[in-house]
C-alpha cells in the first residue's frame, strides 16, 4: 500500500498554482489536506501524473464575513482549524455542528473546507451543508474566476462542476441561526461517511424549509417534495410525519455494503422527522 | 508567469522532536515511511496505511495528523513531533496514566493514542462522551478501550458517567 | 500438582505493574517491522486477484526490468521447499504449497514473490506482473458447496466436504421422535481476528544458519514447520518472535509468507524484509467463524432442554492453511451445551471449502458461535414451552454439586461457579435494565436485556490443529552470580503482559523482589520447546512449569546454602529470599552468595553438588484425553473457565439502532494471577465479541470478491462503539492446575454475541422478532421487524433472523 510514482509541484501562490493546473490539465490532480485522496493512492487507486499540493498557497486559507451574516472559507482552511472558531459557531452555527462529524480529529487537522466540497463524496457532510445552506463555491482558472452555485456543482459521485483547470478557491456560505438548522446522521461507526444524513435549514420568515439528505444518491439532494409539503405550515408532527415519508418516497437510494435501499429510506424517514422535530421545537421557543 | 518544474525527488527541511533534518526525499514518500525508514523513528507505527486506525499519529505543527495520509516533502518547514519527542526523559504524566490504568496491551496502538491526547486541551473534555469521541479517531484491538478512557478520565479528572 | 508448598506468594493474586508498558509507551518497542538489517531487502507477494481459476502462467519480464527489483519468484522456481506437512487423520487431506502451483482458489491467494531494494519498487514492479488465470467458477457459501452438481475446489475429492463426522445417537434420535421439539437455524458471520500488528517476516542467512523474525504465536512450531517445508535441519533455524501487536489466534497459523520469505533469505543471501499491508492482511490472513448451527431439542414442560441434536457446519474457506481451520468447528460442538444440564446431546460436524480465504483460529475458536446457537435456542424453546427464559435456565444450569460434570460430548468441567455467576450477572443486569427504565424517553425506542452462560475450555490439547498429541511447555531458570534471575519459556508473549506474569510467578517462586527477573520469551534459541500461545493456555503451562524448575533451583541452592552457613541442610530454610538456619535469620545467605558459589566460586560448593544454579522443566496438564474414545467423546482442556454476561440494549424501531448501554462480566477464571491483566484480557475479548455482534463482517460479493479490504469497510470498533464494560471475578480454583489457575484470553469473546442477540430480540419481544444470526445491523433489524410485522399480519413470512448474512 505505496503510492505509485507521480511528480510533485508545490506553488507558493495561486497564481502559480493556476498555472500549474493550466499546463498539467487532465493530468494533474490538486492535494488539498489529502485525507481522501492520500488513501486513494496508498490503494492506487489514484494515478495523477502530476500532484499539485495547495499547501503553500496561503491565499486559500483563512475565514472571512463578507456580509453581517455570512462567512466565506478559503478552500485550504484546514476543517479543524474552522471548528474551532467562535466566528463561525456565531455566524453558522450548522458549520460548527456538522464539522465534528467529518472524520475524526486528526483528519481534520489536515482535511480542508474546500477539499471535502471538491472531493464531492455523496456521504461526506461539507458538500450536504453547503447545498442546504445555498451556500457559492468560488472556482478559478488561470483565465479568470466563476461563482457557482451549490444546487447544481455536485454531479454526481465525486464529480463537480469544476473544470480539470480549474481550482476551488472559497466557498461563501450565508449566516443561518442556531435555531433555524438542524442536522442529523447515522453512520455505522462515530467518524464513518454516513449511511444517510439529513440537513433542514428553516429559510425566509419560517415559512419554508430546505432539506438536504446525504448518503442516499450519487449527491447530497434537495427534498423538494417533503420541501413543498412544509412550505408556509407549522411544523405539527403530523405535518412533520407527512414531510418524512415523502422525503422517504422520493430519495433514489443506492445500496452498498453497509446499507440497503430500504434501510436508506427509513434512516430518510426517522432523521426528516428528527431534524423537523428539533427545529420545530426551536422554533416554538 | 514561470511555472515551477514538477519534480520526482525534493530536499526538505524539517524538525523532528527539536533538531533539523534534512534529507532528499522521493516525493511519493509517505511522512510515515520516512520518519520510520530514514530517521530510525519506529515508535510511530503503521497499522493500515489509509487514515482509519491511528497508529501513526504524529504531531504536525501543534495538531495530531495521520502520518500514512501525509508526504514527506510536505514535511519541509514543519516541525513534527513524534512518540519519542513526547516522551523525552520519562514517562509523561499522561504515559504515567496509561501505565496505572493499564491502558495498553500489545503497544501497537499506544503511541498514536499519546500522540492524540498530547495536543488535546482537557478544557474541551468535560465528560466520557467527550473522551471516547476524541480518541475514536484511533482504534485499539486489545482493551476494548475501558482503560485507555478510565486513563484519561483520570489524568483530566473527568468523572466516569 | 505444582503448588507454593510453604513459600508464602507477595505478588499472586496482586496488581502487579506492568514491566512491558515504559518501553511500549515511549516508542522504544521492537516490533518486526521496526528490524532493519544492512543490506535488507523488500518482498512483495503478488496476489490472486479472482477467486476461483486454473493458474497457467506467470511472467515476470517486464517486473524484472522494472528500477530497484533484485528477483521474482513464482511456485516452480521454489527449489527444495515441499507442501506444508497435515496431520490430520480425520479429514481429507489439503495439498499446499506456499506459492500457488496450478489453482487458485480466493483472492488474496499467494501467487508470486517480487524483491526489490525498497516496499515502493516492490509493488512498482508486482504490478507488472503478468499473470495468466482461466476463471473457474466461484463457490462462496455453505449452501453453494453443499449444492449438488457444485464446482469442486479440489478435483480430487467427490464433494466440497474437508471434514464430514456424522452423529449417531440412536437414543437422542428415539427421545426427538417421540417428544414434542423446537428447531432453530443460526449462523454467525465471518471475522476476521485483526491485530493492530499486522503479519510480517525478516529472514537472514548468517554463517549457514537462518534466522527468521516473524509476527508468531508459536515460535517453537514455526521452525519445525520451517525446518519440513525447507527441508533443512532444525537446529539450522532460529526463530524470534519480538514484540508482537496482537496476535488474537490468526498468528497462531504458520504461513506461506514465512517460508517463503525464509527461502528467499537463503536464496538471495541478503535479508529480506516482508511487512503485510492491511489490504493485504484482510483478504490472506485467516478469518474465523462463518459457522451455521441447526438445532433440534426436545423439552420438558418446565423448558428445560431434554435432548438436542446439533449439526454444525463451517465455512473454512479454501482451507488452505497450516493448521487447518476445521477445528473450530469440533469447539463449537463440543460448546454448545456450555453449562447447561442437557442429558442427551448428538453433533455432526461438517466442514466446506469454499473460494474464500482459509479460516483458522480467532480468540474464542468456535465457541462464540456455539454459544449464539443455544442461547438464542433455549429462549425459543422457553418461549415455545411458555416458560420465562430465565427460569427455563435456572432449571438446567449446572450446580456445584454436580461438579466434576461429565458432559455427552466427554467435556469434563472440572470446576467453576456456574450459576453464583449465572445469577451474579442477571442481578446486575435487570438492575441496570431498571435504571436505564427511568432514564430513557423515546416512544420509538425498546429496551431489552440480554444475558448468557459459557463454559472455556482452557489449555486444550494440541490434538486437532496439528497432530501433535500434547499440551505441554517448558521453563528454564538460571540464577546469575549476582542473585540476578532469568526465566526462559516456551509461550510467546503477544501483547497481554505475559512477561509480568511469568516474572511475577517466578519472582514468588523464589522469593525475589519481581525486578531482578529477566524474562525471555520468543527466541528458539533461548527458550527450550513449548507450543507458544494460544488457547488460553500460557499462564497455565508457564506457572505449572516455573514452579517445577524453581523447586529443583532452591532445592539445590539450599544444599549450597547449607555449606556457606555451615549448618545442616535439613536446618535451613528460605524467607524472602534469604536462606538461613530455621529460628534465626541470621547468619543468613542470599542468592547471590548462592549463586556466586555455584557459578564461579565452586571451590565453595559442598561435596557431591555439581557447579550452575539452573534447571529446566515442563509441564503436562492433566485431565486431556488427546484423542477421541469410541463413543466420539473426548475431553480436549485440562481446564473450564466460566462466565456469564449480561447488558442492556436500547434499540430504535425507525432506524434499527441498536445501542449498548450496559454491558456486565462476571467471570471465573479460577485463582487470579494479576487481577489487572485479568480484566485487561476481558476487556479487549468482550470488544472483540460486540464487535462481531454488530459491526464486523467480511463479505465477498458474487464473484468472490473482497469487500472488506480495508478498515473503511470491516468495521474495527472504536472507543464511540463500545460501551463502558464492568467486570467482576469469581474464583473457583482448578483443582488440577498449578494454583488453582485456568485460563482467560478468550472467554471474553463467547458473550457478547449471545447477550447481544438476546437482549435484542427481548427489546423488540412484543413484535416477535428472534434474532439467529449475526451481525445486527440496521439493515438487518429494520428488515427483522418488518418481516415479524408481515408475519403477524399473515402475510407470508420472511425468515426474520434478524442478522446481516453476507449479501
Amino acid at each position: 500500500m505505496k503510492p505509485p510514482l507521480f511528480l510533485y509541484l508545490r506553488p507558493d501562490s495561486l497564481e502559480e498554482a493556476l498555472a500549474a493546473m493550466h499546463e498539467h490539465g487532465d493530468e494533474a490532480r490538486p492535494l488539498a489536506g489529502g485525507q481522501s485522496l492520500v488513501p486513494m493512492l496508498n490503494f492506487r487507486l489514484a494515478r495523477p501524473e502530476v500532484l499539485v499540493d495547495l499547501s503553500r498557497v496561503e491565499e486559500l486559507v483563512g475565514t472571512s464575513c463578507p456580509g453581517p451574516s455570512a462567512i466565506s472559507f478559503g478552500a485550504m482552511t484546514p476543517q479543524r482549524a474552522a471548528e474551532r472558531l467562535e466566528k463561525v459557531r456565531s455566524t453558522c452555527p450548522l458549520v460548527s455542528m456538522m464539522l465534528p462529524f467529518v472524520g475524526h480529529v486528526q483528519n481534520r487537522a489536515r482535511g480542508t473546507i474546500g477539499g471535502s466540497i471538491a472531493h464531492a463524496d455523496p456521504a461526506a457532510e461539507l458538500p450536504a451543508l453547503c447545498l442546504a445552506l445555498g451556500g457559492t463555491v468560488v472556482a478559478r482558472n488561470a483565465e479568470g474566476e466563476r461563482r457557482l452555485r451549490a444546487d447544481g456543482f455536485f454531479g454526481g459521485p465525486f464529480t463537480t462542476a469544476l473544470m480539470p483547470d480549474e481550482l476551488l478557491t472559497s466557498v461563501e456560505l450565508p449566516g443561518v441561526r442556531r435555531e433555524d438548522v438542524a442536522f442529523a446522521e447515522i453512520a455505522r461507526r462515530q467518524g464513518d461517511f454516513a449511511m444517510a444524513g439529513v440537513v433542514a435549514v428553516r429559510e425566509t420568515a419560517q415559512t419554508a424549509v430546505r432539506l438536504v439528505a446525504f448518503g442516499v444518491g450519487g449527491t447530497p439532494v434537495r427534498l423538494p417534495r417533503a420541501e413543498k409539503i412544509l412550505e408556509g405550515q407549522e411544523l405539527t408532527p403530523a405535518c412533520i410525519a407527512e414531510a418524512a415519508s415523502a422525503a422517504a418516497g422520493e430519495v433514489d437510494p443506492i445500496e452498498d455494503l453497509h446499507a440497503d435501499g430500504r434501510t436508506r429510506r427509513a434512516l430518510v424517514d426517522a432523521l426528516v422527522r428528527r431534524v423537523l422535530g428539533e427545529l420545530g421545537s426551536e422554533g416554538a421557543r | 508567469m514561470s511555472t515551477a518544474q514538477a519534480v520526482s525527488h525534493f530536499a526538505i527541511s524539517c524538525e523532528v522532536n527539536g533538531t533539523t533534518v534534512d534529507r532528499v526525499v522521493a516525493v511519493r514518500q509517505l511522512l510515515a515511511d520516512f520518519i520510520r525508514e530514514d530517521l530510525g523513528l519506529t515508535g510511530t507505527h503503521l497499522g493500515c496505511e489509509h487514515g482509519v486506525c491511528g497508529a501513526c499519529t504524529v504531531v504536525l505543527d501543534g495538531e495530531a495528523v495521520r502520518s500514512c495520509l501525509a508526504l514527506a516533502v510536505q514535511a519541509d518547514g514543519r516541525s513534527i513531533t513524534t512518540i519519542e519527542g513526547l516522551s523525552g526523559d520519562g514517562l509523561t504524566s499522561m504515559q504515567q496514566a496509561f501505565r496505572r490504568a493499564h491502558a495498553l496491551q500489545c503497544g501497537f496502538c499506544t503511541p498514536g493514542f499519546i500522540a492524540t491526547l498530547s495536543v488535546a486541551d482537557p478544557s474541551d473534555y468535560h465528560d466520557e462522551a467527550g473522551v471516547r469521541q476524541l480518541i475514536s479517531g484511533n482504534l485499539c484491538r486489545c482493551t476494548g478501550y475501558e482503560n485507555i478512557v478510565a486513563a484519561v478520565c483520570e489524568e483530566w479528572g473527568i468523572e466516569r458517567s | 500438582m505444582p503448588d507454593w508448598g510453604d513459600l508464602v506468594p507477595r505478588l499472586f493474586g496482586a496488581r502487579v505493574e506492568r514491566r512491558e508498558d515504559a518501553a511500549l509507551l515511549t516508542g522504544q518497542g521492537r516490533y518486526v517491522a521496526d528490524i532493519r538489517l544492512p543490506g535488507m531487502l523488500e518482498a512483495t507477494f503478488v496476489r490472486s486477484h479472482v477467486a476461483h481459476a486454473e493458474l497457467r502462467r506467470v511472467d515476470f519480464s517486464s517486473a524484472l526490468k522494472a528500477p530497484g527489483v533484485v528477483a521474482a519468484f513464482a511456485a516452480a522456481d521454489l527449489t527444495g521447499v515441499r507442501e506444508f506437512p497435515d496431520y490430520i487423520s480425520w479429514q481429507r487431506e489439503v495439498r499446499q504449497f506456499p506459492l500457488q502451483r496450478d489453482r487458485v482458489r480466493y483472492v488474496g491467494a499467494p501467487v508470486a514473490v517480487v524483491v526489490a531494494s525498497n516496499r515502493y519498487e516492490a509493488e512498482d514492479a508486482a504490478e507488472l506482473v503478468e499473470v495468466d488465470y482461466a476463471e473457474l467458477p466461484a463457490v462462496l457459501s455453505i449452501e453453494e458447496a453443499l449444492a449438488p452438481g457444485a464446482p469442486r475446489l479440489f478435483e480430487e475429492w467427490p464433494d466440497n466436504k474437508v471434514m464430514d463426522l456424522p452423529e449417531h445417537d440412536p437414543e437422542v434420535d428415539r427421545i426427538l421422535a417421540s417428544s414434542p421439539t423446537v428447531s432453530g437455524r443460526y449462523r454467525m458471520q465471518r471475522q476476521a481476528p485483526c491485530p493492530m500488528e499486522t503479519r510480517g517476516v525478516v529472514a537472514e542467512l548468517v554463517h549457514g544458519r537462518l534466522t527468521v523474525w516473524s509476527s508468531q504465536q508459536s515460535p517453537h512450531i514455526l521452525r519445525t514447520t520451517l525446518a519440513t517445508v525447507l527441508g533443512i535441519p532444525e537446529s539450522t533455524i532460529r526463530v524470534v518472535t519480538p514484540d508482537i501487536g496482537g496476535g488474537f489466534g490468526g498468528k497462531t497459523h504458520q504461513y506461506p509468507e514465512e517460508v517463503v520469505v525464509a527461502w528467499l533469505a537463503m536464496r538471495l543471501r541478503r535479508p529480506v524484509r516482508w511487512i503485510e499491508d492491511r489490504a493485504e492482511h484482510l483478504v490472506s490472513a485467516v478469518q474465523a467463524r462463518d459457522e451455521m448451527i441447526v438445532l433440534e431439542g426436545s423439552y420438558a414442560p418446565d423448558g428445560s432442554i431434554t435432548a438436542l441434536r446439533a449439526e454444525v457446519i463451517c465455512d473454512v474457506g479454501s482451507g488452505e492453511i497450516a493448521m487447518p481451520g476445521t477445528c473450530t468447528s469440533l469447539v463449537s460442538a463440543a460448546c454448545l451445551t456450555a453449562a447447561w444440564k442437557i442429558p442427551h446431546y448428538a453433533t455432526s460436524v461438517t466442514c466446506v471449502v469454499t473460494n474464500k480465504t482459509p479460516s483458522g483460529a480467532y480468540r474464542g475458536f468456535g465457541a462464540p458461535e456455539a454459544v449464539l446457537a443455544i442461547e438464542r435456542f433455549i429462549s425459543r424453546v422457553a418461549l415455545t414451552a411458555g416458560v420465562d427464559p430465565i427460569e427455563a435456565r435456572r432449571k438446567m444450569i449446572l450446580d456445584p454439586e454436580d461438579l466434576p460434570y461429565m458432559q455427552p460430548s466427554g467435556n469434563r468441567i472440572d470446576s467453576g461457579s456456574h450459576r453464583a455467576a449465572f445469577e451474579r450477572a442477571i442481578e446486575l443486569g435487570q438492575a441496570a435494565l431498571a435504571r436505564r427504565r427511568q432514564e430513557t424517553a423515546g416512544d420509538r425506542v425498546r429496551l431489552g436485556l440480554g444475558y448468557c452462560q459459557y463454559v472455556e475450555p482452557t489449555v486444550p490439547s494440541y490434538f486437532g490443529t496439528t497432530g501433535y498429541w500434547t499440551a505441554y511447555d517448558s521453563s528454564s531458570i538460571s540464577i546469575h552470580p549476582d542473585g540476578g534471575v532469568r526465566v526462559s519459556c516456551g509461550v510467546a508473549a503477544i501483547g497481554q503482559g505475559t512477561e509480568t506474569t511469568i516474572a511475577a510467578v517466578t519472582a514468588d517462586a523464589l522469593q525475589v523482589p519481581i525486578e531482578e527477573v529477566t524474562v525471555v520469551v520468543g527466541d528458539t534459541d533461548s527458550c527450550a520447546y513449548g507450543l507458544g500461545s494460544w488457547g488460553s493456555r500460557s499462564a497455565v503451562v508457564f506457572t505449572g512449569s516455573i514452579l517445577r524448575a524453581a523447586e529443583i533451583v532452591r532445592q539445590k541452592a539450599s544444599k549450597i546454602a547449607a555449606s556457606l552457613l555451615e549448618a545442616a541442610e535439613p536446618d535451613v530454610v528460605m524467607e524472602e529470599g534469604r536462606f538461613h538456619v530455621r529460628g534465626s535469620s541470621t547468619p543468613a545467605v542470599g542468592w547471590a552468595d548462592v549463586a556466586t558459589a555455584a557459578c564461579v566460586r565452586t571451590i565453595d560448593l559442598p561435596d557431591g553438588v555439581e557447579p550452575g544454579l539452573d534447571a529446566s522443566a515442563t509441564y503436562e496438564p492433566p485431565n486431556l484425553d488427546h484423542r477421541p474414545d469410541a463413543e466420539g467423546r473426548m475431553n480436549g482442556a485440562a481446564t473450564w473457565a466460566n462466565g456469564s454476561h449480561s447488558g442492556v440494549v436500547a434499540v430504535d424501531l425507525d432506524t434499527g439502532g441498536v445501542r449498548i448501554l450496559d454491558y456486565i462480566v462476571v467471570h471465573d477464571c479460577g485463582r487470579v494471577i494479576n487481577p489487572t491483566i485479568v480484566e485487561g484480557q476481558v476487556h479487549g475479548a468482550v470488544a472483540q465479541g460486540i464487535a462481531g455482534a454488530l459491526y464486523e463482517q467480511i463479505v465477498h460479493d458474487s464473484g468472490g470478491q473482497p469487500q472488506t479490504a480495508s478498515f473503511m469497510d470491516y468495521l474495527l470498533p472504536s472507543a464511540t462503539e463500545v460501551p463502558r464494560l464492568v467486570v467482576e471475578h469469581f474464583e473457583s480454583p482448578a483443582p488440577e492446575t498449578p494454583l488453582g489457575i485456568k485460563g482467560v484470553g478468550e472467554a471474553g469473546t463467547i458473550g457478547p454475541g449471545a447477550v447481544i442477540a438476546n437482549a435484542v430480540s427481548d427489546a423488540l419481544s412484543e413484535l416477535g422478532v428472534d434474532i439467529t444470526e449475526t451481525p445486527i445491523t440496521n439493515r438487518s433489524l429494520l428488515r427483522a421487524i418488518a418481516a415479524a410485522g408481515a408475519s403477524r399480519r399473515g402475510a407470508s413470512p420472511e425468515e426474520p433472523s434478524g442478522g446481516d448474512a453476507a449479501a
